[in-house]
C-alpha cells in the first residue's frame, strides 16, 4: 500500500501524442469530454531583431501530460461539502459516489482540472490511479500505455529519488497550494511557475 | 463573459436579500420603533425567498437525492458551512414568522435572525475566496455581496411594505421611520457597490493558463453589460431612496408604490446581471 502515491513526468520525452489519454479514457470507459488524464501542449515565443538586422526567434514549445496528483493537501477534499471526495489510506484521492451530490465545487478549486464532472451520472469522477491494477501488481493504464516511456508512477519518496524533487513548472500553480505527489523532470525548453513566456495552445482539448 | 448559472445567480440574490429585508425590518422594529403591525408581511416574504432560494439551489445539483450529505464536512467545507447556515436561517424565518402569528414578542429571537443573516452571507462570500481563483478570492466579493444584502434587501421590504399598505388599504404613521431605514440601507449600499466595482476591476487583470485575462474576458461586450449593469443599480437605488425621501419628508402615510416597483424592477435587473458577470468571470490558476 502506497502513502504517498505519484507520477513521474519527463517533459524532455513527452511528444503530446495522447496515448496516455486514450488509455485512461479505455480504462476507464469514460465518455466523451472527460478526461482523467490530459496532455497540455504550453508554447510561446517570438521573432526577435538582432544588432546586425537579422532576425532570430525563441519560439519553445513542450507538453505536460497531468492526472490527479493525489495530493498531500488536496483542495478538492478540503472544500467538498459531502465528504465524497477523501484521501484514502492508501493515499489516492477518490470519489465515494454514494455520497457525491454533484455540485462540482471541487471542480471550481482543484488548479489541475483534476475532478471531472460526468452529466450522466450527475457526478464527480476523477483519476483512481487504477487501484484494481495496483492490486494485480500492473501499472496504470496511462503509463503502460506510454510509447516514450515518459511517465513512471509509485511511492512519492521513491521517485523523487530516482527522478529529483522538482514538482512545479508552467503553467502548474504553485506547488505550495496543494502539496501535489508529482515529480518532473524538465526539458531544455521548462520555463519556472508563475513564468508568463508562454500559453496553453489547445484549450479544447483539455 | 456571463454565466449560464442562473440556479447560483437567484440563490444568492434571494438568500441576500432575504437577509436584507430581516436586517431593515427588524432595525425598524428595533432602533425605531416601529410597530410589528406594520411590518406583518416581511418575515413571511423573506421566508418564502430563503426556502425558494434553498429549492433553487438544488437545481445546480446534479445528484439533488444526497443533499442531505451536503452538511458532513461543515469541519472543513465552507460549501457545508454555507449549506447549513442558509438552513438555519431559513428555520430561525420560520419560526419568527409563526411566532409573529400568535403575537408573541420575541425580539431577542428577531436579533439572533438578523445576526444568523448576516453570518450567512459572510460564510457565503467564504464559498468565492478561493485561492485558486484570484479574480474571486478579493474583499471586492465581500463588498458585492454585502452590497447585495442592503441595497436588494431594502428595496425588496419598501416593495412588501407598500403593497402590505397597499392592501391595508389605509395609511400607517410608521411609513416615514420603515422607508427612512430602508433609504439609509439602500444608500449604505450602493456606496458598497461603487466601491466593490472597481476593487473587482484591479483583479481581472489576472492572466489563465490560456493566456487569456479576466480584462480579455471583459471586452467587447463584457464592457457595456458592465456599463448597463451600474446603469441599473444606480438608477433602481437612487429611484428607491428618492421615493422613501419623499415619504419621509412630506409626511406621507403611504410610500409610493409606482416608483418603488420600477426600482426593485431596476435593481433586481442590475443585480442579477452583475451576478452572472461574477460567475462568468471565474478564471482560476492551473491548467
Amino acid at each position: 500500500m502506497y502513502k504517498r502515491p505519484a507520477f513521474h513526468i519527463d517533459t524532455s520525452r513527452c511528444t503530446g501524442c495522447k496515448t496516455c489519454m486514450i488509455a485512461c479514457m479505455d480504462k476507464h470507459d469514460l465518455p466523451e469530454g472527460v478526461l482523467w488524464r490530459r496532455v497540455t501542449e504550453y508554447v510561446g515565443g517570438e521573432w526577435a531583431a538582432r544588432p546586425d538586422g537579422t532576425y532570430t526567434q525563441n519560439i519553445f514549445g513542450y507538453y505536460l501530460s497531468i492526472g490527479c496528483n493525489h495530493c498531500q493537501n488536496p483542495i478538492c477534499v478540503r472544500s467538498c461539502p459531502t465528504t465524497a471526495m477523501h484521501k484514502g489510506k492508501d493515499g489516492i484521492v477518490s470519489v465515494d459516489h454514494t455520497k457525491c451530490v454533484g455540485c462540482r465545487y471541487c471542480e471550481w478549486g482543484c488548479p489541475y482540472s483534476a475532478p471531472q464532472y460526468d452529466a450522466k451520472l450527475g457526478k464527480m469522477t476523477k483519476c483512481d490511479f487504477c487501484r484494481d491494477y495496483q492490486q494485480e501488481g500492473t501499472a496504470p493504464a496511462c503509463v503502460a500505455a506510454c510509447p516514450n516511456r515518459a511517465l513512471d508512477y509509485g511511492e512519492y519518496e521513491e521517485l523523487a529519488a530516482k527522478y529529483g524533487e522538482v514538482n512545479v513548472i508552467a503553467p502548474l500553480p504553485d506547488p505550495g497550494i496543494t502539496q501535489p505527489n508529482l515529480v518532473i523532470t524538465l526539458g531544455k525548453n521548462a520555463k519556472p511557475a508563475g513564468s508568463k513566456a508562454g500559453k496553453v495552445s489547445n484549450p479544447e482539448e483539455v | 463573459m456571463l454565466s449560464s448559472e442562473w440556479s447560483l445567480v437567484m440563490f444568492t440574490i434571494l438568500v441576500q436579500a432575504a437577509v436584507g429585508m430581516v436586517l431593515v425590518s427588524e432595525a425598524a422594529r428595533l432602533c425605531f420603533g416601529v410597530k410589528a403591525a406594520s411590518l406583518r408581511w416581511q418575515t413571511p416574504v423573506a421566508c418564502a425567498m430563503s426556502l425558494v432560494a434553498v429549492l433553487l439551489s438544488l437545481t445546480h445539483l446534479g445528484t439533488p437525492s444526497h443533499s442531505i450529505f451536503t452538511v458532513l464536512n461543515i469541519g472543513h467545507s465552507w460549501l457545508s458551512r454555507e449549506i447549513a447556515s442558509v438552513g438555519c436561517f431559513s428555520g430561525l424565518l420560520l419560526v419568527l414568522s409563526v411566532l409573529r402569528r400568535n403575537n408573541a414578542s420575541i425580539a431577542p429571537l428577531a436579533l439572533v435572525t438578523v445576526c444568523m443573516g448576516l453570518v450567512t452571507v459572510g460564510i457565503m462570500s467564504k464559498v468565492y475566496l478561493l485561492e485558486t481563483i484570484p479574480v474571486w478570492n478579493t474583499v471586492s466579493t465581500v463588498l458585492g455581496f454585502f452590497s447585495t444584502v442592503l441595497l436588494t434587501g431594502a428595496v425588496v421590504s419598501g416593495m412588501v411594505y407598500s403593497l402590505e399598505k397597499d392592501a391595508d388599504g389605509m395609511g400607517d404613521a410608521n411609513s416615514g421611520r420603515l422607508m427612512g431605514v430602508g433609504s439609509l440601507a439602500a444608500t449604505v449600499g450602493l456606496a458598497l457597490k461603487f466601491v466593490s466595482i472597481p476593487l473587482s476591476m484591479l483583479t481581472l487583470g489576472v492572466v489563465g493558463s490560456t493566456g487569456a485575462s479576466g480584462m480579455d474576458m471583459l471586452a467587447g461586450t463584457g464592457v457595456g453589460i458592465l456599463v448597463i449593469c451600474i446603469l441599473l443599480v444606480f438608477f433602481g437605488g437612487a429611484l428607491f431612496a428618492w421615493s422613501a425621501c419623499r415619504t419621509v419628508f412630506a409626511g406621507h402615510d403611504r410610500p409610493l408604490i409606482g416608483s418603488t416597483l420600477c426600482a426593485l424592477a431596476l435593481v433586481l435587473a442590475g443585480e442579477v446581471l452583475s451576478r452572472l458577470m461574477f460567475y462568468g468571470s471565474y478564471l482560476r490558476i492551473g491548467l
